[in-house]
């Protein structure tokens, strides 16, 4: 069809196209212009050229489509990493966030890079940029929910990891195995935390991100990330802070090998990501399954070596328990933070094996999930 | 109790009796006219509302229970609620997706919605099958207004080129006959 339209009026009607390109103000919006082009078709202008309407109007289309395909060849190509930050441009159709608070606005700047690096970035990278452009706005829309909205951030991780400290506290001696009783449960608190945040985040969904989905460029796992990206941020600054501030009232010695418990941390962070995609996946297919799952987030908080290690234990329950990786994890964080203790029971290539099993299973959740016709983005 | 409120809730009464008589469309609609009617009624907005949500958990199970056509027909209904109509639209959309021929899915598509261009979702869905719809002006005109919201859609400009071409043709084959 296109052969049969003449050269003559393709060549017209893009010149046309191009003059209301070049006259409209906002360089991102091209659909004034094409909606004035259809306005100069219906106005009879190149009725000279062809007879029927139909195909002077697919002739116009085919020069919309010619200008969009270029856009979008623009963006994918030379723009690959500098693209995500048109999320954060308040003029690009891509704007992903409403607000235009200062610390938005800066994100650019603070994350620029040379055009050098641009060039080598991988779309990977550009990628994670978007995630981190989600998590910003999802940041935002949190702390402008009210007036006390930032400070709130940060309050709300201390309290959560204080009031699950306390129960320690209370029915446990001032040394666990050498360990004193503040710092051992800051770091039993803060690995359970953020794997039941995170898992938690990912499972219900979207939120306030959801409506970012529309964007060409963000896919579930986009969000699901970042959601569970702001429960690693909160707990491990709020985790850190009261860790040192241990150390600073000589409660403990500091860390052993901070690398690794980052490391476990960040494990322990994964796991919840993983455990949420499947259970989110579940949830799916049998939504009553999300009741068991409450439950089974309890059990895995108990079983997980909050208030006690498993040495306290009878044998035969601590055998039973070491089968959850997150207690094994909680126990290599505290084997790695104190001098006074090192745990018999981590076992780091059981953890593996868990976590690259998770890993698996959750990547084919997610592969399913988008091959649904409902989830199906043309 | 003053007069109006005793019409209310008579009236309010008789359409809790038909929704309890499983009639939910019906009862849906006396509660929208009731609320209409009274918008200041807490008891008809409550009743409202549990009628709604009951219709979406209806289309819900009718979707996966693969009645699609029964599915559309609650979810149409919500359609104007304000915090279940996104819900009714992915239904529809899902069970049209699942159950409708091309062009049923598509005119039922452009029918909810042709004055919204900010559901693309369903601006792409007519756009994949603007390609196997008859030859018909009205078709086509529905390909141009798919454009417009989606300027540049490949799919969507070598369908309306396949719906061109094959409308020219036949008009082309009735001036020889004549």
């Amino acid at each position: 069809m296109a052969n049969q339209i003449s050269s003559d009026l393709r060549d017209k009607i893009s010149k046309q196209l191009s003059i209301h390109l070049s006259n409209i103000k906002d360089g991102y919006d091209h659909n004034d212009a094409y909606t004035t082009l259809r306005e100069d078709i219906s106005n009879g202008i190149f009725d000279t050229f062809e007879t029927n309407l139909y195909i002077v109007r697919l002739a116009a289309e085919y020069s919309i489509k010619d200008i969009e395909i270029g856009r979008n060849n623009k963006l994918s190509k030379s723009e690959v990493a500098i693209d995500p930050w048109s999320m954060l441009d308040p003029t690009s159709k891509q704007y992903l966030l409403n607000s235009t608070k200062d610390t938005i606005e800066n994100c650019p700047n603070i994350f620029h890079l040379s055009d050098r690096i641009h060039l080598r970035v991988s779309p990977i990278f550009s990628r994670l940029l978007g995630i981190l452009c989600l998590w910003f706005y999802e940041l935002n829309h949190d702390a402008s929910q009210d007036r006390i909205g930032f400070i709130w951030l940060f309050i709300d991780p201390l309290i959560q990891i204080m009031v699950i400290c306390s129960v320690p506290l209370l029915i446990q001696p001032e040394f666990v195995y050498d360990m004193a009783i503040l710092p051992f449960s800051i770091i039993g608190a803060i690995f359970w935390l953020v794997f039941r945040t995170s898992a938690i985040n990912v499972m219900t969904g979207g939120g306030s991100l959801k409506p970012q989905l529309e964007h060409p460029h963000i896919r579930k796992f986009d969000i699901m990330v970042a959601k569970a990206f702001y429960s690693f941020v909160n707990y491990f600054f709020a985790g850190v802070i009261l860790l040192f501030v241990t150390v600073f009232f000589h409660l403990t010695d500091g860390p052993q090998n901070f690398l690794i418990l980052i490391t476990c941390f960040t494990i322990s962070w994964i796991i919840g990501i993983c455990f949420g995609i499947i259970a989110n996946s579940l949830i799916n297919l049998y939504p009553a399954i999300r009741r068991l799952i409450a439950y089974s987030l309890r059990f895995i908080g108990l079983a997980s070596g909050l208030f006690y290690i498993p040495e306290q234990l009878p044998q035969r329950i601590s055998e039973f328990l070491l089968y959850n990786p997150l207690l094994q994890l909680v126990q290599a964080g505290r084997s790695y933070w104190f001098y006074e203790y090192s745990s018999m029971d981590v076992n780091f290539t059981y953890i593996f094996y868990w976590f690259i099993s998770l890993i698996f299973l959750a990547l084919i959740c997610l592969i399913i999930d988008e091959k649904k016709p409902s989830e199906v983005r043309a | 109790m003053d007069d109006t409120q005793k019409i209310y809730i008579q009236q309010l009464r008789e359409a809790q009796s038909i929704f309890r008589n499983q009639h939910h469309s019906h009862a849906f609609e006396l509660a929208k006219e009731l609320h209409i009617r009274y918008p200041n009624a807490i008891d008809i907005k409550i009743f409202h509302d549990a009628v709604a949500r009951s219709i979406l958990a209806s289309a819900k199970k009718l979707l996966l229970s693969e009645n699609y056509k029964m599915a559309i027909f609650y979810a149409r209904l919500l359609l104007g609620i304000d915090p279940l109509e996104k819900k009714g639209l992915e239904i529809i959309l899902e069970a049209a997706r699942s159950g409708l021929d091309t062009l049923n899915r598509t005119l039922l598509l452009y029918n909810i919605c042709q004055n919204d261009p900010k559901n693309i979702q369903y601006w792409r869905e007519i756009a994949l099958c603007i390609e196997y719809l008859p030859p018909s002006e009205e078709h086509i005109e529905i390909g141009f207004e798919v454009l417009e919201v989606i300027p540049g859609h490949i799919k969507a400009i070598d369908g309306l080129a396949t719906l061109i071409k094959q409308i020219t043709e036949s008009e082309t084959i009735e001036i020889l006959e004549t």
